[in-house]
């Protein structure tokens, strides 16, 4: 009958745990007991969160071993015929002391790893099909705006954030291109960079991906992904993207820092977005070489803010990321050339783990992501997991009387 | 189409009545209770959550019949022969429905020392 030990049928069991892993334990029990008509409490909605989603992380780990003994079977028996994209990145969540008294313990932020899987539906091209950047990147008011959002995404998010203004009233923005995402799937973790290597490589395996013809790996500039890259996705011949967007950002800003009218900032950041979009590397590297060259050295004791460290910043993202930066090649090979959808991916599952409030044992928030990531999973994972025979749980363990 | 076996018949006849009185309920009694469209739906959801209950509760009982009728179960650890109280263990169960008893044998283990909830020869997930 598939009964576990918990006291509940499967089908409001599977309930409980699902909203429990899309809000908030309190708002859980409120909804089910409002909507439903179950009275459960928030304590109670956690621990059956917590159980479904430790069990979940077990079997991944079963998997990570069977994928390091060679016996891991591919979810899917045939590799996608088109290009996919591997994107990673990472979120901020608070944790706490664990186990602890009642209230929260030493707080302190974490950093929990996502990776979006996706399949699209691309095709190669002899030409470049978009050779000039778009024109949002040149939008002379858009763009401080396009910027902030890409830092705010990147910041700690330990302090308040500024208030922001009034939204202007929505345009009705004209969709002029059809979604080029086939299928996502997502993973995440609280595991150090190392065992996280470990479960993208096991995605990437199980769905095939490493058999795909054009296969990409698109980051920002954080070491911790590339370590992720080059230890497992580079030998299966994936193409490493540096993210535009956060290029974008250190290019602003440096040429907002480097001497000059606003004219003269904004005419630099157009000529060094436009190189770095059709992939003239060099010219952007000589530019901020130059634009270095000519603010000197900081002084001593500068903040991060100064111009000279803004502009010394930007040449070292650039220096350690050329490779990375040959985008008109990847756009013929019909790869993306950012990493929105794992920037996405990391807002909803903010929408969860992250507040001011939320403080997360460890333990609970890794449960509460593999549950997460399985509702975010496009290929009906969430199912597949509940179909899956739970593990044996004894009823109890006080010993019977013996029969008369 | 289901074999009609004397027990279903019984079973049929019996559902047939609880209709009957679901029915009753909803459109004979306290009928001065049922003037407003919201007091109607929580009468109907009520006699029709009492009816639910009652299917699924006939439907465990059949089952339990079912399994007893089965060669005893083993100890998924370590495979030795479960002990059986004499008496099947009731267990309360939330449901989409509600709370349904449902009565299952209890099978410890001597070995393990511990006891599960089995379905029959193999233990099914979740004990």
């Amino acid at each position: 009958m598939k009964l576990g030990v918990e006291g509940y049928a499967p089908a409001l069991f599977r309930k409980i745990v699902s909203q429990g892993a899309r809000y908030a334990f309190a708002e859980t029990a409120h909804n089910l007991q409002e909507l439903a008509g179950q009275e459960i409490s928030a304590q109670h909605v956690m621990r059956l969160t917590e159980r479904i989603g430790t069990e979940w992380a077990a079997q991944r780990d079963r998997e990570v071993e069977a994928f390091k003994q060679d016996r891991l079977a591919r979810t899917y028996t045939q590799a996608p015929a088109s290009a996919v994209a591997v994107m990673l990145d990472g979120g901020r969540l608070q944790v706490r002391e664990d186990p602890s008294g009642p209230g929260v313990q030493k707080p302190e932020w974490n950093e929990p790893k996502y990776g979006c899987f996706l399949t699209l539906d691309t095709k190669p091209t002899r030409d470049d099909p978009q050779p000039e950047p778009p024109a949002r990147f040149l939008d002379r008011a858009g763009v401080p705006t396009l910027v902030r959002q890409v830092q705010r995404l990147r910041a700690a998010s330990t302090t308040r954030e500024e208030p922001r203004k009034a939204a202007r009233p929505a345009k009705r923005r004209k969709r002029t291109l059809p979604s080029r995402i086939l299928l996502r799937t997502v993973i995440a973790s609280m595991a150090g960079v190392e065992v996280f290597g470990y479960y993208v490589a096991v995605e990437v395996y199980k769905r095939g991906l490493d058999l795909a013809p054009r296969k990409g790996c698109i980051c920002d500039g954080q070491k911790s992904n590339w370590t992720v890259y080059e230890r497992h996705l580079k030998a299966w011949g994936f193409i490493p993207i540096l993210d535009f967007l956060h290029l974008l950002t250190y290019l602003y800003a440096a040429a907002q820092a480097a001497s000059g009218t606003e004219k003269e900032r904004w005419a630099r950041y157009t000529q060094w977005l436009t190189w770095a979009w059709q992939g003239q590397r060099e010219k952007v590297l000589v530019a901020l070489n130059r634009a270095c060259q000519r603010a000197g050295e900081p002084p001593a004791g500068a903040s991060e803010s100064d111009p000279h460290c803004v502009l010394e910043t930007a040449r070292t993202y650039v220096t350690n990321n050329c490779d990375k930066m040959d985008y008109p090649r990847y756009r013929k090979l019909g790869l993306p050339v950012s990493s929105a959808p794992v920037e996405s991916t990391i807002k909803q599952f903010n929408k969860r783990v992250k507040g001011t409030e939320k403080f997360w044992r460890p333990k609970a928030a890794e449960a509460v992501l593999q549950v997460r990531a399985a509702q975010l999973s496009g290929d009906a994972r969430e199912d597949r997991l509940w179909a899956t025979p739970r593990p044996l749980r004894a009823a109890r363990y006080k010993p019977l009387r013996p029969a008369a | 189409m289901a074999e009609q076996t004397p027990e279903y018949k019984a079973g049929r006849a019996k559902f047939l009545e609880e209709a009957g009185v679901a029915f009753d309920r909803m459109m004979k009694e306290d009928q001065e209770q049922m003037i407003t469209f919201d007091q109607m739906e929580d009468r109907a959801l009520e006699v029709g959550g009492q009816l639910q209950r009652w299917l699924v509760e006939q439907c465990l009982a059949k089952a339990a019949r079912r399994k007893a009728a089965a060669p005893p179960a083993c100890c998924p650890k370590c495979g030795k022969t479960l002990q059986f109280a004499p008496a099947p263990k009731e267990r309360r169960i939330r449901g989409r429905t509600g709370e349904v008893a449902v009565e299952r044998q209890e099978g410890y283990c001597p070995s393990c020392r511990k006891a599960f909830f089995p379905s029959g020869p193999r233990v099914e997930a979740g004990g």
